[in-house]
């Protein structure tokens, strides 16, 4: 008999075996070793009396092993891990990540700010004195110098108010000897209107000066010239 | 007292690594070797070429058994003892015989286009399985590149054990369909 005859005879016998769903899953547990004990000596009995199954078996043998060559499936991968367990595990990690950046932003901006405020603070008193005293001088000593009265102004709004006046000083601004700076209170007889302005052109110049000073400034320069009482 | 053993050195490791590689294809396959053995005796008329085709996936599995993805390793015996009973069928036709005697199929020529049919095929592959609804595509990580058991997976999605093996045998159907076009 011919080998090809043999064939078609194995192909044509009638397979006793149905393969149901059980059947297609057991195959699939067998391939990937899951199969229990019990029932893998079954399986292989009934694997040699169908046809079907071996085909099914081959079927499903071919693709896992197409599938474990085609090894690098980021995609997959990613998407089954962002929805699986490790999507728990990764959450809290970036967001503290992101927590953590805008912690070292914050403190960065904080030592910024000290570093400023220290400067302003120190440059005026570290600067060589260049000849007599001069009114300006004069009315942020005694800004700062009058504690008494100034119990409900920061220290922030004195040094602001002692840049001011010496920015309208330096514009000839005339302040009577009286001027009393208790409190809040500045008499300037020569103020002009523009104050605001000049003192705009006037820190315009000043590239190391931030906005928030020269805004101060002439928030406070405003102020001196309109609280008159 | 006797002193610490020493740590062992990188080949004393890579030796171990490489005893415990064969140790455990040969376990696998003498799992297999029954399954293969019913699987080869529906496809081969004689003991005899079933056991030359056994033989073969022994040496086949000793030669290469450890490129293989170890959740596929199964399957890639059936997948060699199909390949291998194919062939000796087309071994002893005779128009086998036939070219083989004028030097034509038989003698194994290098071909540099396979490594291009391969990475395309590669391509398919990945494509064919961005295309499976999501709920298969994660049976189908899970299991062949995470190698959690599909009790495993049942248990980490939540879904009975029947439906993840459907899951996965419908995956599995799809691919097959979908690059055989």
């Amino acid at each position: 008999m011919e080998i090809s005859d043999l064939r078609n005879n194995r192909q044509q016998q009638q397979d006793n075996v149905e393969l149901t769903e059980t059947c297609k899953n057991q195959c699939l547990q067998y391939l990937l070793g899951e199969l229990a004990p019990d029932q893998l000596t079954l399986f292989e009995e009934r694997l040699g009396e169908s046809v079907r199954l071996a085909d099914e078996l081959q079927r499903q043998a071919e693709m896992i092993v197409t599938l474990s060559e085609v090894s690098n499936l980021p995609d997959v991968t990613t998407r089954t891990h962002a929805s699986t367990t490790f999507q728990n595990a990764n959450l809290p990690s970036r967001k503290f990540g992101s927590q953590k950046w805008v912690m070292q932003g914050l403190v960065i901006a904080v030592a910024v700010c000290i570093a400023g405020f220290v400067f302003r603070t120190w440059w005026p008193s570290t600067r060589p004195p260049q000849g007599s005293e001069s009114p300006n001088d004069n009315l942020a000593g005694r800004v700062i110098n009058d504690g008494s009265n100034m119990t409900t102004v920061s220290e922030s709004t004195l040094i602001a108010r002692a840049w001011a006046a010496a920015q309208v000083d330096e514009n000839d601004l005339n302040i009577t000897p009286s001027a009393s700076l208790a409190g809040t209170y500045v008499q300037a007889t020569s103020s002009s209107n523009n104050e605001l302005e000049l003192e705009l052109e006037a820190t315009d110049n000043t590239s190391e000066d931030s906005f928030s000073w020269m805004f101060t400034a002439a928030f406070e320069i405003h102020e001196m010239d309109t609280n008159d009482g | 007292m006797t002193p610490d053993p020493s740590p062992p050195a990188d080949e004393d490791l890579t030796a171990e690594t490489a005893t415990e590689g064969i140790a455990r294809r040969r376990r696998v396959f003498d799992e297999t070797k029954v399954g293969l053995r019913f699987f080869l005796g529906k496809r081969l008329p004689q003991d005899s070429d079933i056991d030359d085709c056994l033989q073969v996936v022994f040496v086949k599995l000793m030669e290469k058994g450890d490129d293989v993805a170890p959740p596929a390793l199964r399957s890639w015996l059936y997948r060699v003892a199909s390949n291998e009973s194919a062939r000796l069928w087309r071994t002893k036709a005779a128009t086998e015989k036939m070219f083989q005697k004028h030097g034509g199929v038989g003698t194994h020529v290098p071909d540099p286009t396979i490594a291009a049919m391969q990475a395309e095929a590669t391509e398919q592959v990945k494509k064919a399985l961005k295309e499976l609804p999501e709920s298969w595509q994660q049976i189908v990580s899970l299991r062949i590149y995470e190698n959690l058991t599909f009790q495993q997976i049942a248990d980490q999605l939540g879904i009975p054990l029947g439906t993840a093996l459907t899951r996965m045998r419908r995956a599995l159907e799809r691919l097959k369909n979908d690059l055989s076009k």
